[in-house]
């Protein structure tokens, strides 16, 4: 009824990518080392392994396979530092937690480069792909999480306006591609992060996590037995996406061209693939399945030879192809979007064909294995590549060559100096902090998310420091989230990474879950250059650290380096250093806790105390001293400077049971962690929380006394939670006992105002301002 | 004895697992359609639940009311089939674009796609349930809309209007051929378990329908 190998929604598109490959055409028949993106050591490192010289074909598989994208040269040595126990199939093409008779599967992947270029099929196809790593272990899609990191919206010193009109048409087209890509799939889209700093101003980040679900026994990996056929499922092969991991893997130089290198994708054919796979993988004919993303058949089939040390002969001209005259090297690098490839017996690839009919996908036996453990590639009778697959699979792994830089010491000794404020400049700061879209509500962006498809979502994204996912399968609610904060990690990234491990923990153990493992996606710049490879190591550590004290494994992750770019004026900008951290959690109770306050609250700060947040450097001027990277300094003053402050980990631990102790006696009604925007920060979401936009029946308020100096309202301290309760007394005296340092902030009402003691403000006035402060920005 | 409920699947149908999880536990004897089968007398209840049939090519609903099961619905109302159809969002816009409910399905008002718990008028009562949609805005000619408030057809209205829908009509229903299509997702808001924001309203949207069946 409809046909697949024609995308008819981005028709234009596709036209100009084929337009395009003229010059690599040209590029086949002499190409340079340069233009392959191999090192003249690396190309000695091919000769010496294979004992003669490539061909020209060989040359450009082993430019793709061992890219930065595919072969993870800079990072391998270094990622094998991160703790894994605990975790299974940490080494498939996504890892996943054991959670009763099942495997939760989730992992994170960057789409930075094509979302820079083509926002909208950039995001789109970094959802696709996700999925298919998820899909590829056997495990259906259940959930869909984000973090997206772009550039100022607003005019400033650091952000002309053509800057700002680049990043609003940035934001949109990434929210447009994954809202009509992942509502499309049926997976919901359950929750995240958005944030905007300069940094991002040319390469603004896409990072990207899908979980799934698969029982235990019937996990499939993409270990292929001897004699089995390759079949590949999905969409014709094109020329679109080609040289995708190439460009992946390296500076963007704000060429249209790099555009004609962005995938599309298909919603819809997608759709289909998924169903059609978990159909195609309930057979016991069908062993092994592995998805083609960057370097596509290339890189799913040679691993797939590698892994299971099987010989595996494909035939190129068995491939169903989109366009005439695609040469071979195009045919193993095309990343044309929606494609499976299967190992499986006869029987099997006729199951598979049936299957594909079914769901109007192509579906082919292109190759079949053997023992041994060459990778051969076949046009017709005469072969075109022959080649170890163990040796395409294993590129040179570098050493880096970390430098500590002097910009990180400079500003870890800088100071921010304020005068006294006055309590009605304090006020027109917090309407400031609220109408910032690092702050604000981010409804703009989730509203256009499918969160709720899937009947498996507690609560709408936002309201929660966990997105509460229920697992029927189980009887179990686990709980996902996205953190990164690329201000803190700038300032220090093994401070910065170590506090973002425990800033996701404080995100579980506030909604009642216990952590078990995470993903991570680490974005940097150019990890040749000394400072980057200062920050690269530094996080790895700094991530090491916390999960070894926390005893929680890395269970996937994904590596996107190279993310700088060259302004018009010829300044270099480089991404801070932006690990994003995806968390898996379990709910420890029958119901999960809200950042949500009732009327006649008692609202508990419980945590780290700081006795003299500031000091007096001169007349009627202060230093803040324990804040540095804190949001609040730089949207009131522009400023990124000072010490972060350091994780307490008996504390962490004695306010984790302090939380989950009262919970489990049922007097715990709301929580928070302290995180952007401090103290008050936490309060005014709560109390944002509670104001439904359903029904305005109740006007809360809140009574208490604050100090009106800006490190206490707003500093960011670590170790510190707010929790509402309707048992005040009983609170008090479990805290006592259990010695957990705490302070009673004060009571909520019905008045509808927000009264600081030395300030009031109108909750409904203050809540209009926070829910369309980045809505009125980004439209 | 158990009603017996068909839901039909499209290809890019997406909430045809949930129709099936939401009806089961209703007390339903469920099973799934391909889009393809023709045979379709069998059942009290035909669901064509929401998702993106055919990918929404040319536009929502434009390509499934062409498929077999479609065709064979229209074939069996006007032989005066008793049967309840029920079309959930994408099913909705499969019905209006089939003819089987008057008026069209067009973009939201502001061309985005809206996601959240939305407050709404069921039968006069004020209920909560998701919406997830783009093309959620209902629109019909001056005549059209006369005569869906004269036969008194629409059982639900958005209480805010999120989307631009003409009279604020969020569902249709048919009483006299027992044909219903509503953009709300009343099989998102069933199971105790993950009911979104506590509401478990659309067991009310359902258990109405059991009634009409029942009639």
């Amino acid at each position: 009824m409809i046909k697949n190998d024609t995308d008819l929604k981005n028709s234009t598109v596709s036209l100009k990518c084929s337009e395009g490959f003229k010059t690599a055409h040209q590029a086949e028949k002499a190409p340079s080392l340069k233009d392959l993106g191999l090192s003249r050591f690396e190309y000695e490192e091919i000769k010496k392994r294979l004992k003669r010289n490539p061909n020209t074909l060989e040359l450009f598989l082993f430019s793709a396979m061992w890219s930065e994208h595919c072969g993870y040269k800079h990072s391998k040595k270094y990622l094998s530092l991160l703790p894994k126990k605990n975790s299974c199939f940490s080494s498939e093409n996504a890892g996943g937690i054991k959670l009763g008779r099942h495997i939760i599967f989730f992992k994170t992947e960057s789409h930075n480069h094509p979302s820079a270029v083509e926002p909208y099929q950039g995001a789109a196809t970094g959802i696709g792909g996700i999925l298919r790593d998820i899909l590829a272990m056997n495990a259906r899609p259940i959930a869909l999480l984000n973090s997206l990191k772009f550039g100022a919206l607003e005019v400033s010193e650091n952000c002309t306006k053509e800057a700002a009109r680049r990043n609003k048409y940035l934001l949109n087209g990434v929210v447009d591609g994954i809202s009509d890509y992942g509502n499309s799939t049926g997976v919901p889209n359950i929750g995240g992060e958005v944030g905007f700093n300069d940094c991002f101003n040319l390469s603004p980040l896409v990072n990207v996590l899908a979980a799934g679900i698969c029982r235990k026994n019937k996990v499939k990996t993409s270990r292929v037995k001897e004699d089995s056929y390759i079949v590949l499922l999905g969409t014709r092969t094109g020329r679109d996406g080609l040289f995708g991991a190439a460009f992946a893997s390296k500076e963007l130089e704000n060429n249209f061209e790099d555009r004609l290198s962005v995938q599309i994708g298909d919603p819809y054919v997608k759709k289909n693939i998924i169903e059609a796979t978990l159909e195609i993988l309930k057979s016991k004919n069908v062993t092994a399945c592995q998805d083609l993303g960057a370097a596509g058949l290339l890189s799913s089939t040679s691993e797939m030879a590698a892994k299971s040390n099987v010989k595996i002969d494909l035939w190129l001209d068995k491939v169903p192809l989109r366009e005439k005259n695609m040469t071979p090297y195009e045919i193993m690098l095309s990343e044309s979007q929606e494609r499976m490839v299967f190992g499986a017996s006869k029987k099997g690839a006729e199951e598979i064909k049936k299957i594909a009919q079914k769901y109007e996908l192509n579906a082919e036996i292109i190759g079949k294995t053997s023992k041994g453990n060459t990778y051969n590639l076949y046009y017709g009778r005469n072969l075109l590549a022959t080649l170890p697959a163990d040796i395409l699979a294993e590129p040179v792994l570098y050493d880096l060559n970390p430098k500590k830089t002097r910009y990180a010491e400079v500003l870890e000794n800088k100071k921010l100096c304020m005068k006294e404020y006055q309590q009605n400049e304090i006020k027109e700061l917090i309407f400031k902090l609220c109408a910032s879209p690092e702050f604000g509500s981010k409804k703009y962006v989730y509203s256009q998310f499918d969160s709720t498809v899937g009947i498996r979502t507690l609560q709408n994204p936002h309201s929660i420091g966990v997105a509460p996912l229920h697992i029927f399968e189980e009887n179990k609610t686990t709980g996902f989230s996205m953190d990164s904060n690329e201000s803190a990690c700038y300032l220090n990234p093994y401070q910065g990474a170590y506090n973002l491990i425990f800033e996701s923990y404080r995100n579980a153990v506030s909604s009642g879950f216990e952590p078990l493992g995470i993903t991570n996606c680490l974005n940097f710049a150019n990890p040749e250059n000394s400072d980057v490879a200062y920050q690269f190591i530094q996080t790895i550590e700094g991530m090491k650290d916390a999960l070894n004290t926390l005893k929680i494994p890395v269970v996937s992750g994904n590596v996107s380096f190279y993310n700088e770019g060259c302004s018009k004026s010829g300044e270099k900008i480089k991404i801070y250093p932006t690990p994003t951290i995806g968390l898996l959690s379990l709910l420890k109770f029958k119901t999960p806790i809200y950042s949500e306050l009732q009327v006649n609250d008692t609202i508990f700060l419980i945590g780290k105390k700081i006795d003299n947040p500031k000091e007096h450097a001169a007349k009627n001027v202060y230093v803040s001293n324990y804040t540095g990277g804190s949001l609040y300094q730089k949207i009131f003053f522009n400023f990124l400077g000072g010490k972060l402050d350091a994780v307490d980990f008996s504390l962490e631990k004695k306010l984790k049971n302090a939380i989950f102790g009262l919970k489990k006696k049922s007097f715990i009604s709301g929580a928070i962690d302290v995180s952007k925007g401090g103290t008050l920060g936490a309060l005014l979401i709560m109390l944002f929380n509670s104001i439904k936009n359903c029904s305005a029946k109740e006007k809360i308020g809140f009574l208490g006394n604050f100090s009106p100096d800006l490190d206490s309202l707003f500093g960011e301290i670590t170790g510190r939670y707010l929790i509402s309760t309707q048992n005040k007394d009983e609170v008090q005296r479990y805290l006592k006992k259990t010695k957990t340092p705490y302070e009673i902030l004060g009571t909520t009402d019905n008045s509808g105002i927000l009264d600081l003691g030395f300030t009031k403000i109108r909750t409904a006035e203050l809540n209009e301002i926070y829910q369309n402060s980045l809505s009125n920005k980004a439209r | 004895m158990k009603l017996k409920a068909g839901i039909i699947v499209f290809l890019g149908t997406n909430c045809d697992r949930d129709a099936k999880s939401a009806l089961d536990s209703l007390g339903f004897k469920t099973e799934f359609i391909f889009h393809t089968e023709k045979n379709l007398k069998k059942y009290d209840l035909i669901v064509l639940p929401g998702g993106f049939s055919f990918g929404d090519y040319i536009r929502a609903g434009r390509l499934a009311k062409l498929s077999p099961a479609v065709l064979a619905i229209k074939d069996l109302k006007n032989k005066g089939f008793k049967g309840f159809i029920l079309g959930i969002c994408n099913g909705f816009q499969i019905l209006t674009e089939s003819g089987l409910l008057p008026g069209a399905l067009i973009e939201n008002k502001d061309t985005k796609f809206i996601s959240q718990d939305e407050p709404l008028i069921f039968n006069g009562d004020e209920i909560s349930l998701p919406i997830a949609h783009k093309e959620g805005c209902f629109w019909a000619d001056s005549d059209t809309v006369k005569q869906i408030e004269e036969k008194n057809m629409a059982f639900l209205r958005y209480k805010n209007n999120p989307n631009g829908s003409i009279n604020n009509i969020a569902g249709l229903y048919d009483r006299e051929n027992k044909i219903m299509g509503l953009m709300p997702h009343p099989e998102r808001a069933v199971m105790k378990e993950c009911a979104p924001n506590g509401s478990l309203d659309g067991v009310k949207v359902f258990n109405f329908i059991k009634e009409e069946i029942l009639k």
